[in-house]
């Protein structure tokens, strides 16, 4: 058998990237902390392997915070152990991963219960006392 | 005419067209030289010839002492076309589905290599060809024009393997319509070596066997 | 089918919530495609604000000569799945597939919305327009679609093409083409048209297109008018099959060594070096496999005239035209003809023997030095 017998296989060593986001990281960090500066990484377009995400995962720790949003699909949003880094992981209705984000942020946008939707809830909470009035 | 619709009409009229004229052109000029015959005799015969033909065929592989470096390039050159025409798996896969036979080919790299090699021993005839005065003089245009027919699919080939150039179906175009004009000159220039060089030096070295000339 | 809710120009914001998606579900929907789109994650969050702003987007679909393959890749699910979201955000006012009404209910809606929304509806087309024999191989309630694109098209905002048959001409525009179908950018010259290719296009880039029109506007497209973001490599750039490539092990057949080993599809008829489209990146099916994961090479569908670039099976290194029997019909003509000359060189050469007389110095050009 010479080196061209043997077939290649895919090998998930990590690559590095993950000591590399994490300076990245570090410089956002500080912005937040100087200019309140938000930031947002999709680690889905970076050419990571599951290794480095791995790697990535265990570097940045968990943290104190962790919800779950139940729209179609599910999202994962964790705090990791550095506060203001949050780990936010979006399903599909199926469980696949659809995207995988890094927020350096206080409080991750999708948590923030937009205007919107406290009018609407306004709205709905006046008209459900209107109806309890009518029943008394 | 965008690059898809140039690349479906290189791997399809235009490949046939230049396999056809290839092949017919090629096959018409080697039986028309072949029943050319010999001329005839007019001296005693000497020898069979056979022998002298055979030597010479040999004889004017070897290059010359005055100018090897020269004949060593243009070998160089010759053997890495004979690798890299035959020997690239997409071109086995040619191959085999216009004439019908198969072997197998070479790992990239070392159609990498030759490619490289071919490419830079060119270059350096060419040169050689503006340098040297007595080369100068011999040279004709239909020389540079030989030389970039052969030249051009090299280039682009390479090029096209390793995405270099702004879109890959056009290179890949290119490359292929490249080796058409090549396929095309083949019969009707000098081009034709490739296939009467060796019959041409026996004839030579057989005709000069016959007359008592020691080759 | 969604008329009232157009009337009332509430903004999509509003809407949604109304009708139950919540604000967060919008936002995921807007992080998954500028993922997909390769965006900057922050511009996923312009994009729910700028949506949410937005009143919903008027759309007419027509759809002409095709399969309704199109429209099925983009409404397969039973369930509501993330892509199918974009039918939330748009109002699409015709359809002739989808919607309820039928007959001239149907086609009064369409020109209702047209005079309605004039020069700023979005026109979606899927399927080749016919114009042989004045277009009369497809109709619509008795109008040809070559009549009804030319009057739809004429007070669109800016045209989609869904479909390799709408972009490029596609299946009913191969060889030999019998009802002389085209694309629709060879009969509307005058309007911004985005090409989705594909037979069918992916799910995603369908709604991340129009997700884009709808925020930023028309996106960054190539030479052939698809979407950079989506079409910007080749299927080869991306494939994970690459290395084998690079290092010559190709699978010769679909079910041996080198097919059980996953090496390169290559012989066996990849047309993905010269392929466009997202598919080694989003795949299929919420991301679960493409044709070259399941062992297939890829056909080329995203590519203009990809039916006639020859056999889906053949290497891209070989010809498209079935050479069978050209080269040995060649080689007989070669030898026919060369036999033939052969001959005539030999009466000439036995002709210029027979008349043959000795040289002489004269002769020779030797003359009175
Ligand atoms: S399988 Fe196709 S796309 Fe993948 S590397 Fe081979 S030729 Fe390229």
């Amino acid at each position: 058998m010479n080196l061209i017998d043997i077939p290649v296989k895919a090998m998930e060593t990590p690559t590095g990237m993950a000591s590399a986001l994490l300076a990245e990281l570090n410089d956002h960090l500080h912005n937040l902390l100087k200019k309140g500066e938000t930031h947002v990484i999709d680690l889905l377009s970076l050419p990571l392997n599951e290794a480095d995400i791995n790697e990535l995962a265990d570097l940045l720790g968990v943290g104190e915070v962790k919800a779950t949003i139940k729209s179609i699909g599910s999202s994962s949003i964790r705090e990791t152990a550095y506060s203001g880094i949050w780990w936010i992981t979006h399903y599909g209705d199926d469980e696949k991963v659809l995207s995988e984000l890094i927020e350096v942020t206080q409080v991750p946008e999708i948590l923030v219960t937009h205007m919107d939707e406290v009018r609407h809830s306004a709205q709905v909470m006046a008209s459900s006392l209107a109806g309890q009035e009518k029943v008394i | 005419m965008n690059e898809v619709e140039l690349l479906n009409w290189a791997r399809g009229p235009g490949l046939a067209y230049a396999t056809v004229f290839m092949v017919f052109g090629l096959t018409l000029r080697v039986l028309e030289i072949l029943s050319l015959g010999r001329p005839k005799e007019y001296a005693k015969v000497r020898s069979s010839g056979v022998k002298e033909g055979f030597r010479t065929i040999i004889r004017r592989n070897l290059p010359e002492k005055h100018c090897w470096k020269y004949i060593t390039a243009t070998y160089i050159f010759h053997v890495g076309l004979f690798v890299v025409i035959f020997f690239f798996i997409p071109h086995t896969q040619l191959f085999k589905d216009v004439f019908g036979v198969f072997w197998d080919g070479w790992p990239n790299y070392i159609i990498d290599f030759f490619t490289i090699l071919s490419i830079a021993t060119m270059m350096y005839v060419l040169i050689q060809r503006r340098v040297n005065p007595a080369r100068r003089i011999l040279s004709r245009p239909s020389d540079y024009f030989v030389w970039l027919v052969t030249f051009l699919p090299l280039v682009t080939g390479y090029m096209a393997f390793h995405r270099i150039g702004p879109d890959y179906t056009l290179m890949l175009a290119m490359h292929i319509l490249s080796v058409e004009l090549l396929m095309v000159m083949l019969p009707v220039t000098k081009l034709v070596h490739a296939v009467t060089f060796a019959m041409a030096r026996y004839y030579n070295g057989s005709n000069a066997g016959r007359k008592g000339v020691k080759v | 089918m969604t008329e009232e809710r157009v009337d009332k120009a509430e903004t999509l914001g509003g809407s949604l919530i109304s009708n139950g998606v919540s604000r967060r579900t919008f936002l995921k929907f807007c992080s998954t495609v500028a993922s997909a789109m390769a965006l900057p994650p922050a511009a996923a969050k312009a994009m729910a604000e700028k949506l949410s702003q937005a009143t919903r987007q008027s759309v007419i679909w027509l759809s002409f000569q095709e399969c309704t393959g199109c429209t099925e890749s983009i409404t397969r699910s039973h369930k509501p799945t993330l892509e199918s979201l974009i039918f939330d955000f748009i109002s699409l006012d015709y359809h002739h597939t989808l919607q309820a009404a039928s007959g001239d209910a149907a086609e009064h809606a369409r020109e209702e919305a047209q005079k309605k929304h004039k020069g700023k509806y979005i026109l979606i087309v899927d399927g080749a327009i016919p114009v042989k024999d004045g277009g009369v191989y497809s109709t619509i309630a008795g109008i040809t679609n070559l009549q009804m694109l030319q009057d739809v098209a004429k007070d669109a905002m800016a045209i989609v093409s869904v479909g390799t048959c709408a972009a490029y001409g596609g299946l009913p525009k191969a060889n030999p083409n019998p009802t002389g179908a085209v694309a629709v950018s060879d009969i509307v010259k005058d309007k911004p048209i985005i090409n989705i290719p594909g037979c069918p296009p992916i799910p995603v880039v369908m709604t991340g297109v129009l997700a884009h029109v709808l925020t930023f506007g028309i996106p960054e497209l190539d030479s052939h008018g698809r979407p950079m973001a989506f079409f910007g490599d080749s299927i080869h750039d991306r494939c994970y099959r690459r290395p084998f490539y690079d290092k010559g092990q190709f699978a010769k057949g679909f079910d041996d060594e080198g097919a059980r080993k996953g090496w390169c599809l290559f012989e066996v008829g990849c047309k993905g070096p010269t392929t466009h489209n997202a598919c080694a990146t989003v795949k299929w099916n919420n991301g679960t496999s493409f044709p070259i994961q399941s062992g297939h090479g890829c056909i080329g569908c995203s590519e203009p005239d990809f039916w006639d670039a020859g056999s889906f099976y053949k290497p891209l290194s070989t010809g498209s035209m079935n050479m069978e029997g050209w080269a040995t019909g060649a080689l007989a003509a070669g030898a026919a003809v060369g036999v033939a000359s052969g001959l005539l060189n030999s009466n000439t050469k036995s002709k210029a023997e027979a008349k043959h007389e000795p040289v002489t110095l004269e002769d020779m050009g030797a003359k009175n030095e």
